[in-house]
């Protein structure tokens, strides 16, 4: 099932260059799905276009089959999540309970059922014994945890990650990292766009879109776009460790044959 | 001279009940002309350490010696530490922040004018700097409020460089930056170091480490773990420090077990390691 | 960080803890009253201020609230203590006629200092009961109570809840601004500024290449957390429910007609005088009494109206 659909969208903060320019795709049920690009290639502003943030062209967005216009918003936002880069920008709330709690408020839960589903959510994100805390006594790992488990409590059928680990620490990402497993083990409709610059979790995804100046300039399977390394050097974009690693033994005239893990390459080597 | 930590203790807020010890009997040497990164986890004092280097913090109790200065808790006089500030310069995490004049180049010329040197001389030094990070001329008359986020972060590093400092210190300089941007500052820090400025770099990422320290030193809660060169880091097991092992190391160790003979002193970059695979396997 | 320990909220499980915001801030009131009602006698003035004395003394305890912390504070006030001591006694209060001692020239009268200790001692009890409040409450709970106070003037388009939420939001980052100001000072003192020293110029410079950068980060940090608070529904006019709600208990009902009576008492002291000989006319402190339990009863009445609704 299709949840999000992308068509020729168009997005000018200035009416001269567009920052997004003619961008189209889809977000399946339960896909993962990556968007990489240098910065200033329009990714952010891809995320906020999709929440609503900013204003899209007109039909341009398709969310759960409504149009995303001003009329039907609250309704397209409260089935999207998203957690954004800076930890401290986005805890709203006093301790980690009022920040979860938050959310809820806004949706109008209903005040009995606070103190369960933020336990519940707390528990999901493995932040049970920070509930108290406050914002400045926890690492910025921690912070994005608790943003995601203020989203997930409103059981959101997609999560946008607008470079959420890119500000922590190598703990940080592998918290977050493994949180974000965790919930798609635990709910696999989940859908996921995580915009990054982390080629690693880029290319352990289900698709990668690759954007360059506001356009898409490849969207595939982490596998196959790999085979096509003219795109990374037209966008800037890096390429992940194994792959630089593939064409640079043949560069010295070693081709190497199956290349689907550190392990297989060195073995060949070795061979 | 190299720059000596003779067991440095640091206490914030001593006497409250937010007393916080960050750093706790440090002794370390960071040597002239080398890149010495310092890693560790957040917390783990890196951050205090350096704030030491230009005395922005004087030690609880131990000293500080930076080129001729003497850094002691009995010893402060302020004369002497503003003028260390010019010689060794501190880039702090998302310097980008500490940007506020109307031009790009007022900017970069603020620094220099604070040790009171005439504007039309700073100009020109700014001009410079600015070159060397890499910003072209038709921004320097812009306000540093327009260019993005990764030319922001070389403008504040050009406005330290403007000090003309013998020894940089940088805290996290790449955090946030796109891939591009990371490479191009590390390259800049990487010929500022070969001609001659002494380095000092605080890092998560273990990989810059691999590819440019030549010194290391690692810390944990307060003190130094280890200091050594990178070559003999890379050659215990990393993560007994709990840093993780760079991507080439890992595919060093995995050729290594797998029985081919690689020169490791050799190996510095992905290219390197490729080279001495073709070298052995012939 | 520097010194923020003042007035912070120190989680203890005291009664005074566990008391209503809403009530508390009655009962500041309420004893803050007691404490600045002038009284017809030095005698009855140091009675009853001791007396209120001993009283708040005693909450500080409850409350757990160190009372180092409170001394440290008022180091402050030794400047103002002083200045006050000199004031009063080289400009006596109308009516000082009972010299306590000479000082060559100048007289120094009884009255003048017992007014000065009267002064210091009302500060003094103010400072404590302000404390006691900021250390047994947290944050979000007393900009519920304050909200609360002005549900009324929602009735003519006062944004109370955006208000209650402004300042909520705004005390949540107070550390992170307070990091970001060390951190843009340590990074300008880096580039050799100088905020200790130095001529007015230079110093005027310092504090903008403080201000500027800090300004701009919390610019920022607004527009970031206003695009997250809208992606998570965040509607001001929208109805939203209540994580945090204030219950008014039975401790809070005794602390309440307590501190009422305290204040009531006091009030009347000041004004009957001992002999409790009657007057002509009811004195406006007891009309503002009144009124503030008039209005308390008003706002309950339409808080439960509006949260039936």
């Amino acid at each position: 099932m299709k949840l999000i659909e992308v068509n020729n969208l168009v997005f000018s903060y200035d009416k001269k260059i567009n920052v997004v320019d003619g961008v189209s795709f889809s977000v399946e049920s339960g896909k993962y799905i990556s968007i990489i690009g240098h910065n200033g290639s329009g990714k952010s502003t891809i995320a906020k276009l999709l929440i609503g943030l900013l204003e899209p062209s007109k039909d341009s967005i398709k969310a759960f089959g409504l149009d995303l216009n001003a009329k039907n918003l609250g309704a397209i936002r409260s089935r999207i999540g998203i957690v954004f880069q800076n930890p401290d920008n986005q805890f709203v709330g006093s301790t980690v309970r009022d920040d979860i709690a938050f959310g809820l408020e806004n949706r109008r839960v209903p005040h009995e059922q606070m103190d369960e589903i933020i336990n519940k959510f707390a528990e999901k994100v493995r932040m049970s014994e920070f509930l108290d805390k406050e914002p400045e006594n926890l690492s910025g790992g921690q912070k994005q945890r608790v943003a995601i488990a203020g989203i997930l409590a409103m059981n959101p059928d997609l999560i946008i990650f607008d470079e959420a680990t890119s500000m922590l620490d190598p703990k940080g990402k592998r918290e977050v990292r493994e949180t974000i497993d965790l919930m798609r083990k635990e709910n696999p409709n989940l859908s996921i766009i995580s915009i990054t610059h982390d080629l690693e979790e880029a290319f352990s995804s289900d698709e990668v879109i690759v954007l360059k100046k506001g356009k898409i300039v490849g969207h595939d399977k982490p596998e196959n776009i790999l085979e096509n390394p003219g795109i990374f050097v037209e966008s800037g974009v890096d390429l992940p460790f194994k792959s630089k690693f593939v064409n640079l033994l043949s560069q010295v005239g070693i081709e190497i044959k199956n290349d689907e893990s550190l392990e297989r390459i060195v073995e060949e080597l070795c061979q | 001279m190299p720059i000596n930590f003779k067991n440095v203790f640091y206490t914030y807020s001593e006497k409250t009940p937010f007393r916080h010890e960050a750093l706790k009997g440090v002794s370390l040497t960071i040597n002239d002309g080398s890149f010495t990164c310092i890693v560790g986890h957040t917390g783990c004092g890196k951050s205090t350490l350096i704030q030491q280097l230009n005395g922005l913090l004087i030690p609880t109790s131990g000293s500080v010696d930076v080129n001729e200065y003497h850094i002691e808790k009995k010893n402060k006089s302020l004369k002497k530490l503003h003028d260390l500030r010019k010689e060794v310069g501190v880039v702090f995490q998302f310097s980008e922040y500490q940007l506020f004049e109307e031009t790009i180049e007022d900017d970069v010329a603020f620094g220099p004018m604070n040790f009171g040197m005439k504007k039309e001389d700073v100009l020109k030094i700014a001009h410079e700097c600015l070159k060397t990070v890499g910003i072209p001329e038709d921004y320097y008359k812009k306000s540093p409020f327009e260019i993005s986020g990764g030319e922001k972060r070389r403008v504040a590093i050009a406005g330290i460089l403007a000090l003309q400092p013998k020894t940089l210190v940088l805290d996290e300089p790449t955090a946030g930056l796109d891939p591009r941007g990371t490479k191009y500052i590390l390259d800049l820090f990487k010929k500022l170091n070969e001609q001659g400025t002494t380095i000092v770099f605080v890092t998560h990422d273990i990989n810059i480490v691999y590819e440019y320290a030549t010194d290391v030193i690692v810390m944990n809660e307060g003190k130094v773990v280890l200091q050594t060169v990178p070559e003999k880091l890379f050659a215990e097991d990393v993560e007994q420090y709990s840093l993780e092992t760079p991507l080439i190391q890992k595919t060093v160790n995995l050729l290594q077990a797998k029985g081919m003979k690689l020169d490791v002193s050799k190996i510095r970059s992905l290219e390197d390691l490729v080279k001495e695979i073709a070298e052995a396997r012939k | 960080m520097t010194n923020v320990a003042l007035g912070r909220y120190v989680p203890y499980n005291s009664f005074i803890h566990r008391m209503d915001a809403r009530n508390k801030i009655f009962c500041l009131i309420a004893l803050m009253v007691a404490v600045f009602i002038s009284y017809p006698t030095y005698e009855i003035t140091f009675i009853v201020g001791g007396a209120l004395a001993v009283f708040i003394f005693a909450l500080l305890l409850i409350s757990h609230v160190s009372v180092k912390d409170i001394f440290k504070s008022l180091r402050v006030l030794w400047f103002f203590i002083i200045l006050l001591l000199v004031i009063n006694i080289f400009i006596p209060p109308k009516g000082a006629e009972n010299v306590a001692f000479s000082m060559g020239s100048v007289n120094v009268y009884w009255e003048a200092i017992f007014q000065s200790l009267k002064i210091i001692l009302r500060l003094i009890l103010m400072i404590e009961l302000t404390m006691i409040l900021t250390a047994t409450t947290k944050p979000l709970d007393l900009t519920y109570g304050l909200e609360w106070y002005l549900t009324p003037l929602k009735l003519v388009k006062f944004p109370a809840h955006e208000v209650a939420m402004t300042i909520s939001i705004a005390l949540r980052f107070i550390p992170t601004l307070l990091d970001e100001t060390d951190r843009i000072m340590k990074a300008q003192s880096s580039r050799g500024v100088d905020f200790k020293h130095g001529k007015l110029s230079a110093r005027l410079k310092a504090i903008v290449s403080l201000i500027i950068p800090l300004f701009i980060s919390a610019f920022q940090r607004s527009e970031e957390l206003a695009d997250s608070m809208e992606a998570r529904g965040y509607d001001p006019k929208a109805k939203r429910t209540r994580y945090h709600i204030l219950r008014f208990s039975l401790n809070d009902l005794f602390s309440f007609i307590l501190v009422g009576a305290l204040m009531s008492g006091t009030i009347i002291l000041s004004h009957y005088q001992w002999s409790l000989q009657t007057t002509s006319f009811v004195p406006w402190y007891s009309l503002i009494l009144i009124c503030i339990f008039i209005y308390i009863i008003l706002v309950g009445i339409i808080d439960a109206a509006r949260r039936k609704a």
